[in-house]
């Protein structure tokens, strides 16, 4: 290893403080109710991709255990998709058991009593009617849930009235990335995970390159670490109210026989092609934002738990979703042009059994620190400059659950 | 019938490697030794391009039976390079359980 150099990362946000960060409080049953209350219910969460319910007749659900609610986004005619609870109003059952699907009929039908909904969310049909007493039908559709979409991300707000609209909310983080193709990379494959620790550690794992050079010694760390900057520091961190930007380095590559089969393909595939950008000049501002010749990836992390990794060419995500104190359920999905010979497809296997063994490595040590955080034993974070966006993003956390 | 297309049947000793997808091919890997490993990736090596180049020759996806487990040894590959390539050990070191993982893929 090299020598290392100093950061100033903490310097320019003093209100951010160096101290060790308590976290004994942000991590206690009380809080987490807070968190549901203020932020959960409150922010603008992302709830889908638009590509998931591109047709009318589309639909998609996404469960917030942390809300305990289920959220139904249907696209009608000529429409964008539309939230509302997954819930029939007769008497409460699920409306839709499925995960995503297509009604040909433009139409919900509750599996209990056979109500029916059409897809913008009006009852249109009651089973034997008549026999209800004055029931007015337009007073009873499904409850709807705010409902709007950035880039194609569609993002729901459990807010009746939501403090902000989602341009507002994000900021300029929308004008930062403008540009960049997310509609036109494609969702390729994804993992989820029930895992045994609190939520924010599964974000603070994320939104730092110190464990670069320790938790991938043994597959990518090379990549991000060089001479120059030895333990992966960012080439630039941002905040952007309490989302987050780190732009993060690359140096090489490792030649290996079955890596360097597929580093031939790909040059021939798509990766930089298909959806690049051809160079730096044509950039979205915020992507590589200091322009670096050793640029590999940015973060953008929207809060408060979508997590954005935008390369040249592909991207993927991370969304941590809390189902108690000390459970989420994490979800990655990578967006990338899809093999289209059968070199393609070994390719983008390996590519995919890469990033599964490095997101292995990722997840080994989220239930281990929940363990130590949760036991009480570490009571605050003791963090260095290149962790800064961990203070952040805790700030962030502490202040909007209290109210502020 | 000899179960690979014809020029491939030298790899017909790794035939167990031919598995449909990837929580096979990786409880697979997992569950091997090493050495094992080592010797499946060894032999593939060498008749990566070959294989490749036999296998573009058909549309994606549309593969008869025996070049379908010709291309099934060499998603077992991509599968296994790591291990290999990186780890020197079948599962990820220190990692998170891989059964632990729900795929969101069919592909």
């Amino acid at each position: 290893m090299g020598t290392s150099h100093v950061t100033h990362w903490t310097e320019a946000h003093p209100e951010l403080d160096r101290k060790p960060l308590p976290i004994a409080r942000l991590m206690s049953p009380e809080f987490f109710a807070l968190e549901r209350e203020r932020i959960f219910r409150r922010c603008w969460l992302k709830a889908a991709r638009e590509e998931e319910l591109p047709r009318p007749g589309d639909f998609v659900v996404r469960d917030l255990p942390i809300c305990n609610v289920s959220i139904l986004l249907m696209r009608g005619k000529g429409g964008d998709a539309r939230g509302f609870y997954n819930v029939c109003s007769h008497r409460g059952n699920r409306l839709s058991r499925e995960e995503c699907g297509h009604r040909q009929s433009g139409l919900m039908t509750c599996k209990f009593h056979g109500w029916s909904y059409d897809f913008s969310g009006r009852l249109v049909g009651v089973p034997d009617e008549e026999n209800f007493f004055n029931l007015n039908k337009d007073a009873h559709g499904l409850k709807p849930v705010a409902t709007e979409t950035w880039n194609g991300f569609v993002f729901i707000n459990l807010d009746p009235h939501p403090r902000q609209t989602l341009r507002d909310y994000l900021g300029a983080v929308i004008g930062e990335v403008e540009g960049y193709p997310f509609g036109s990379i494609p969702f390729s494959f994804g993992y989820a995970e029930d895992l045994r620790c609190n939520w924010k550690l599964c974000v603070d794992a994320q939104i730092e390159g110190y464990h670069v050079a320790f938790l991938h010694r043994h597959s990518l760390g090379d990549v991000h670490l060089g001479d120059v900057n030895p333990f992966c520091h960012p080439l630039e961190v941002s905040l952007f109210g309490p989302h987050l930007r780190g732009s993060y380095p690359g140096y090489g590559n490792w030649s290996t026989p079955v890596r360097d089969i597929t580093t031939r393909v790909e040059n021939r595939w798509s990766m930089g092609r298909l959806f690049g950008f051809s160079d730096f000049k044509t950039f979205p501002r915020g992507l590589n934002p200091t322009r670096s010749e050793n640029w590999a990836f940015d973060v953008y992390f929207i809060f408060p738990n979508l997590w954005l990794g935008l390369f040249n060419g592909f991207y993927f995500t991370h969304e941590m979703w809390p189902t108690a104190l000390g459970t989420t359920r994490q979800e990655t999905r990578m967006y990338q042009p899809l093999p289209r010979t059968h070199s393609e497809r070994f390719t983008w296997e390996y590519q995919k059994a890469l990033n599964r063994d490095v997101w292995l490595e990722d997840l080994s040590t989220l239930e281990s620190t929940w363990e130590g955080v949760s036991s009480g034993v570490v009571k605050e974070y003791v963090l260095q400059d290149n962790e800064v966006l961990l203070r952040s993003f805790y700030r962030s956390v502490e202040r909007m659950a209290d109210g502020q | 019938m000899a179960s690979l297309p014809d020029q491939f049947n030298d790899l017909e000793p790794f035939i167990e490697w031919s598995l449909p997808n990837e929580r096979a091919r990786n409880a697979k890997r997992v569950a091997s030794p090493i050495e094992e490993i080592a010797k499946f990736y060894e032999t593939m090596v060498p008749r990566t391009e070959a294989i490749l180049e036999y296998l573009d020759r058909f549309e994606l996806g549309k593969l008869p039976e025996r070049e379908q487990r010709l291309m099934n040894l060499m998603l077992a590959l991509a599968e296994v390079a790591n291990a290999v390539e990186l780890y020197k050990n079948p599962a990820v070191i220190d990692g998170f359980d891989p059964k632990r993982l729900l795929l969101m893929h069919e592909r």
